[in-house]
């Protein structure tokens, strides 16, 4: 507990005012001084006596850079309370609902809400919270000040840019699958609803009255690719970025995707969950290299060092930024925020 | 999205705009309040003096409309600018107006010095200086007020009535006043400002409640008292108890007590040709609770001071004080001292003597003073061509005095037709008509207007003071004079003068005559209250209060002296004009002694028991009314209490209590419902409040309640989650409530 | 979602009778008990996937290989002499391998509809997340209309009907994990834990010669079930219900990124429902929503991985919202 400048005024105001009575004469100083300190003292008694305030956070969603979000926050208790909420770095409040420190900031009596907007800005997981709730008196001369625990995160992805060379991926892709197709292929009989292009016609034409087709024994319906991230020189954000765009734009095309990155890595899925989980991995991972091993049979190499980002596709290398078509979130314009 | 959003949580939506412009109204109620309150003050002053309220007023209401329109279009600096800029003019234009001009610094020194407890109403045109001082601190509260800037306006306002309470001219009640308009300024404004609801201010009612009532009781402040006590308008310094006290130590205000007593003990000696009333100093101003001495004193310096105009006798007086002395009397009029004193002597506006620092036991010093000689005819025909300084300086009252005043001295001294018969006829009234005494409960309002309409008794204060104030209300210039009277006669030219000889009396001035003096206070008793007091020392063996040759009675002459011609013949056989002591072998009370008989001439007005039909006893019957701010005190602090019984919740309690204990009866689910809210009520208290996500059955297993409070909950299970319960059903829950309510 | 989302879909029903109810609790007692002789110390879970039986639900059982999923599946099929089937999902398997298929049949020279597993009344489809998408809307298909189309033709799945789903949570490479629109679809999911050790010795102990299963005989007759899920449906769903349902799907959606939608909701009440005759309960009251939620709500929820778990999130919802 502790009292505010007004506080202090009023101390002094009390104290100066006994000085005078006894120098001077008491006049009416009694009805200065009483005043005074009976409010100092009921206030003291109203901040001592408050309870604990309590506090109820909405979830942020995640989202891009740029992306806007409401935050909530619900501080429930007693008395006059002034809420300021910690907003970390990665994030930034609009000016439009901050104070002038850049804090986001409510006065008003309990229970209340403070609800304030922050611009994503930085890859990663940001904590929002705990706040600082300061309880005052009625007349805010003193105020007692609490903590209170509770934060929420907010996940911002890296940001995802156009990216050309969607046919020459799916044909590698294929290509290789094509490769793998035909080992540990078994030949059976045509059951109606097989595709005709599996039939077996060697076989089949050798049999009258059977059709065979080949049942391939690791048959994938939908392709896959394997994405391998990698980056030196506090280029991590740059890697992610890169290969935040290739990761959407395979997802797009309805191929499956497998994440290798320096410090998490992703199983093979596809779908739109599955790119959300891929973001999510990029947005926390840190930069460095993945195990050696794992970068082997990688389709697609992601690469950012201080030179700049490089995407290797099988044998042929490019630079990211001439396979950028544009730096706009291609997931903006369907309207997807995550 | 704009700035941060707190919801209210007690709000209602359709009403917001309404509620917003009343927590704004209080706010600004409450700056109102606490301009109010100096403005009082600063009112009083201007009553007190000659000019008319009204131009403060018109100033008031210009400043306040002026604030108003720029309110929104002024900056704040600006503002502030400006008003500085009006207090300055205001003072600027106030200082112009004193008959010297003084430098700078003394200024400032006297601007302190009045803040060390020494009330504006010393100044010389203190009218002058309300109506220059007011603009700017009116304009500047109001406008900050207006602008949401509660605290600055509340520090402005603060400041002025600050500045009223250190010159101790805001009372105790103005001030709590002020300081509640403060509060709800302060408080309120923020609210205000926080956009919520005026709910939230509770907590402000109580805090106010509790403010006003404990301060009125309790003293918080070194010799301070509650508000409840000290209500008097003039604070008069502290700690009077006797008539001396109130009178002699009072410097240049006096303010009047109520219960007041006489003290023994010996002061000075007198040696002087014939006794007089050893006269201290005059008052002029009066205030309607008190008086005060405008202007200032100067240093003596030696030398003569001017003479009174017309016919005089020199008396010259030899003093040697025995208790120290704070003053130095001198007969009226003194015009020249010498001996010790000289160099602390000063001379203040109203021709007395004062000295810096007191007398010491032992001090001798000599006055030589000019006694105006002349008769009743002389005075009669003194006529009413008053020199300007004195008509202006001597012959007004407070404003707000009451005209029935004016009303009943004119039907008193209706037969009276020059200033001299008035003041005589004044004088025997007042001796006639109200009893001497010492024991008074001291009056609300205006002391003058009480005594003559209210009071039946008083001491020599409360004479002198209506005496006066009745003459002025006939253009009669005429002031109030405080010092001792002659004392005890120990020998043809000594006298031994003790405390309870001080007193107040009157001087009336005539054209070409100078100051004449009248003393209303009918002299037996108060000799006999004196001798009373005298007695009963003696019996205490008391040290202080007999010289060598004061413990015999007064002296009287042996056969051997011939008396003196004392009073000049033309005093003989009619109202004597000049006051001076008849023989001692008559020792007969002043007052009286200025009786005429009966029907002795045509200068003997009707006197004695002038009763004026019809107004006779005038008081009230005894009803001790309020005044209009204690009222409003009273109001706020009934108020709060009521506010904090609300929140208390005392009465949601009883009312609950009643609750839980008896149920009407309805239809069947809402009897269900209601029973089951009692059992819960009745479980909280007993075991513990049900958490929010717990079920009653839940709730009920975990405090181990009995068959039935679940056959209860089971029954309200049925109406609420199926839909359906009988009657009987119903009928079981409540009475299974009111057992479990009773057990 | 609003109260009369909830409305519309659960009432057009008669309301049962306390009889009805009583008939009801009856016939899923005797299923549960019967299929405690063959399952050891499951109560729960099988009390669950009766009363998500009864309210139109499915399961998602989620769990390690080989502690009895489809013991289980079949001993709550026989019980009540229902027809059984298992469908292991591979990343080759075909829709049709699901739905069936129209065969043509030289002899009679016309397209005959050979249905596929899902043609049971318990249907147990293993490591549902191994299988392609496709084929894993197939299943769903049938799941949420009770109908497959082949070919354009609509063949309704018999009554009772239900899918107990498994997915692997062993091996994590190379699986396609089920989207969150898909585990929606699913009233509960329940997790088998190993057992406990007097509870496996037991097991093993009855393992040895015959499995009970294998004599594991129908207690109730396949109409007293459907019986029992009409009466189920019509079981007492008051306002109070409804907003407790919807007031905590509300706080999970706040306190988590992804929180429970207004299918969760429904499928509460559904459960819930199912509750209550198990209870023996013409109407649902507050504590039923409470024993479902923590199965119903979970796996519709994602959280920020950071924070608490959906559990968690569940629990304080639970915890927080008020009864009323």
């Amino acid at each position: 507990m502790q009292l505010t400048r007004r506080g202090y005024a009023l101390v002094a105001v009390v104290v100066v005012a006994e000085v005078l009575a006894v120098v001077h004469g008491a006049r009416a100083l009694n009805a200065v001084a009483a005043p005074a300190v009976i409010a100092l003292v009921v206030g003291a008694v109203e901040v001592v006596r408050v309870e604990r305030p309590t506090a109820d956070r909405g979830a942020v969603s995640p989202g891009f850079p740029g992306d806007v979000r409401e935050v909530d926050l619900a501080v429930d208790g007693g008395g006059v309370a002034t809420v300021i909420d910690r907003v970390p770095d990665g994030v930034t409040v609009d000016p439009a609902t901050a104070d002038a420190s850049g804090s986001a900031t409510v006065e008003a009596s309990l229970p209340t809400t403070l609800t304030y907007d922050v611009e994503l800005a930085d890859r990663g997981r940001h904590s929002l919270g705990p706040v600082l709730v300061r309880v005052s008196d009625v007349l805010g001369l003193v105020t007692a000040e609490f903590d209170v625990p509770g934060t929420a995160t907010a996940l911002v992805y890296p940001p995802v840019y156009q990216v050309a060379g969607r046919e020459a991926l799916l044909r590698e892709v294929l290509d290789r699958d094509a490769i793998e197709r035909h080992e540990f292929d078994e030949i059976r009989e045509y059951v109606p609803g097989d595709p005709l292009r599996d039939v077996h016609w060697k076989s089949t034409a050798k049999d009258p009255e059977e059709m065979f087709v080949t049942e391939f024994a690791d048959r994938r319906i939908e392709d896959t690719v394997v994405l391998a991230a990698s980056s030196e020189d506090d280029a991590a954000d740059e890697m992610a970025a890169a290969a935040a765009s290739v990761a959407v734009m395979t997802i797009d095309a309805g191929v499956g995707v497998e994440l290798r990155a320096p410090t998490v890595s992703i199983p093979t899925g596809s779908g739109v969950d599955h790119r959300d989980r891929l973001l999510r991995a990029l947005a926390l991972t840190d930069g460095g290299h993945p195990d050696p091993s794992e970068m082997e049979d990688a389709d697609v190499h992601v690469h950012a060092d201080a030179d700049g980002v490089t995407l290797t596709l099988g044998s042929r290398t490019h630079a990211f930024d001439d396979l950028t078509v544009s730096r706009a979130n291609p997931l903006a314009d369907r309207g997807v925020s995550a | 999205m704009s700035a941060p959003t707190g919801s209210r949580s007690r709000s209602l939506p359709s009403l917001d705009i309404s509620a917003e412009r009343a927590t704004r109204l209080v706010a600004l109620s409450g700056v109102g309040l606490l301009m109010a309150s100096y403005f009082s003050v600063l009112y009083y002053f201007v009553d007190v003096s000659p000019t008319s309220p009204l131009p403060l007023l018109a100033e008031a209401a210009v400043v306040l409309g002026l604030a108003t329109y720029l309110s929104e279009s002024l900056r704040a600096r600006v503002a502030v600018a400006a008003s500085l800029a009006l207090l300055a003019l205001g003072l600027t234009v106030y200082i112009s107006s004193l008959p010297r001009w003084p430098p700078i610094v003394p200024l400032v020194g006297d601007a302190i010095a009045l803040a060390t407890g020494r009330s504006l109403l010393q100044l010389i045109n203190v009218d002058l200086w309300v109506l220059g001082v007011a603009p700017g601190p009116l304009f500047l509260t109001w406008y900050l007020g207006l602008r949401r800037r509660y605290v600055s306006a509340t520090l402005v306002g603060g400041a002025t009535l600050g500045y009223l309470v250190l010159t101790t001219d805001a009372s105790n009640v103005i001030t709590l006043l002020g300081v509640v308009g403060g509060i709800v300024a302060v408080g309120v404004g923020d609210v205000d400002r926080r956009g919520d609801a005026l709910a939230a201010a509770e907590p402000l009612a109580v805090l106010l409640a509790l403010i006003i009532v404990v301060s009125a009781f309790v003293p918080f402040v070194y010799g301070g008292t509650g508000t409840a006590a000290g209500l008097s308008g003039f604070q008069g310094g502290g700690g009077a108890g006797t008539v001396e006290a109130s009178l002699v130590s009072a410097g240049s205000q006096i303010g009047i007590q109520g219960n007041i007593s006489l003290s023994p003990e010996v002061r000075f000696r007198v040696q002087s040709d014939r006794p007089q009333y050893w006269r201290i100093d005059s008052y002029n101003r009066y205030t309607g609770d008190g008086w005060v001495r405008t202007g200032s004193t100067r240093d003596y310096g030696g030398g003569q001071l001017d003479a009174p105009a017309g016919e005089t006798r020199t008396l010259t007086q030899r003093y040697e004080v025995v208790d120290e002395l704070g003053v130095a009397p001198a007969a009226w009029q003194p015009v020249s001292l010498s001996g010790a004193p000289v160099s602390a002597a000063r001379v203040s506006d109203e021709g007395g003597f004062a000295v810096q620092g007191s007398l010491a036991p032992g001090t001798n010093y000599t006055v030589e003073s000019r006694v105006p000689l002349a008769d009743p005819s002389t005075l009669r025909s003194a006529g009413t061509d008053y020199p300007e300084a004195v008509s202006d300086r001597y012959t007004t009252i407070p404003s707000s005095t009451p005209d029935r005043l004016a009303e009943r001295t004119a039907r008193i001294t209706a037969n009276a037709d020059n200033p001299y018969d008035t003041a005589r006829v004044i004088e025997q009234w007042l001796a006639n008509n109200r009893e001497y005494s010492l024991d008074v409960e001291r009056p609300e309002g205006d002391i003058a207007d009480a005594f003559l309409f209210e009071m039946d008794a008083g001491y020599c204060t409360y004479f002198a003071t209506t005496m006066v104030t009745m003459l002025r209300s006939q253009d009669v210039p005429a002031r109030f004079v405080v010092g001792y009277t002659e004392g005890q006669r120990v020998d043809r030219d000594e006298y031994v003068v003790r405390g309870y000889d001080a007193h107040a009396w009157v001087e009336v001035y005539f054209p070409d005559v100078g100051w004449v003096r009248f003393d209303p206070t009918p002299a037996g008793p108060r000799q006999a209250a004196e001798g009373e007091s005298l007695a009963e020392a003696r019996e205490q063996n008391r040290t202080d209060i007999d010289t060598n040759d004061s413990t015999g009675g007064e002296w009287t002459p042996t056969e051997t002296a011939t008396p003196a011609p004392l009073t000049p013949p033309a005093e003989q056989g009619g109202g004597g004009p000049v006051r001076t002591i008849t023989p001692p072998d008559n020792p007969v009370p002043d007052g009286i002694d200025r009786t005429a008989p009966n029907g002795s001439g045509p200068d003997a007005t009707t006197l004695g028991d002038v009763s004026v039909p019809g107004e006779e006893g005038d008081s009230d019957g005894g009803i001790d009314w309020p005044s209009r701010e204690e009222a409003t005190l009273v109001g706020i602090a009934v108020f709060g209490i009521v506010v904090g019984i609300r929140r208390l919740g005392l009465l949601g309690r009883v009312y609950r209590a009643i609750w839980l204990r008896y149920q009407p009866s309805a239809d069947s689910e809402t009897d269900t419902e209601r029973a089951f809210e009692r059992l819960e009520y009745l479980l909280e208290r007993r075991y513990r409040p049900r958490e929010p996500g717990e079920t009653p059955r839940q709730y009920l297993a975990d405090i181990g309640a009995d068959e039935r409070a679940r056959t209860v909950v089971a029954i309200h299970e049925r109406a609420r989650y199926a839909g359906q319960v009988t009657r009987e059903e119903a009928d079981e829950a409540m009475s299974l409530v009111d057992e479990l309510v009773a057990s | 979602m609003t109260d009369s989302d909830t409305d519309t879909r659960l009432s057009g029903r008669q309301q049962s009778t306390a009889e009805d109810v009583e008939a009801a609790r009856e016939t899923t007692t005797k299923v549960v008990e019967n299929v405690e002789r063959v399952i050891v110390g499951h109560r729960e879970e099988i009390e669950h996937i009766l009363t998500a039986l009864l309210g139109r639900g499915h399961i998602l059982l989620e769990d390690v290989p080989g502690v009895g999923k489809t013991m289980l599946a079949r001993a709550v099929a026989q019980s009540f002499d229902g027809a059984f089937k298992r469908v292991q999902f591979t990343p080759d398997l075909l829709p049709t391998d699901v739905t069936g298929v129209n065969v043509y049949n030289q002899k009679t020279e016309e397209f005959e509809f050979r249905p596929g597993p899902v043609f049971a009344n318990v249907v147990l489809g293993d490591e549902i997340n191994r299988a392609p998408p496709k084929t894993q809307s197939a299943l769903l298909e049938a799941m949420e209309e009770e109908q497959v189309s082949v070919d354009g033709e609509t063949h309704e799945v018999p009554s009772p009907f239900t899918v107990i789903a498994t997915q692997n949570t062993v091996e994590r490479d190379r699986t396609y994990q089920l989207p969150m629109a898909e585990l929606d679809r699913f009233m509960k999911k329940l997790a088998l834990g190993y057992p406990k050790l007097a509870e496996e010795n037991e097991m093993l102990d009855r393992v040895v010669g015959n499995h009970p299963i294998e004599e594991l005989e129908a207690t109730v007759a396949l109409a007293d079930l459907r019986a029992a899920r009409e009466t189920t449906a019509g079981v007492t769903v008051e306002k109070p219900i409804r907003s407790y349902v919807t007031r905590l799907a509300q706080h999970t959606r706040r306190h988590a990124e992804l929180g429970a939608s207004p299918r969760a909701g429904i499928a509460a009440l559904r459960a819930a429902q199912g509750r209550a005759v198990l209870e023996g309960r013409e109407y649902v009251i507050p504590d039923d929503v409470q024993t479902e939620v923590p199965v119903v709500f979970p796996h519709r929820i994602r959280t920020e991985s950071a924070e608490a778990t959906p559990e968690q999130v569940v629990q304080d919802t639970l915890d927080t919202v008020p009864v009323e």
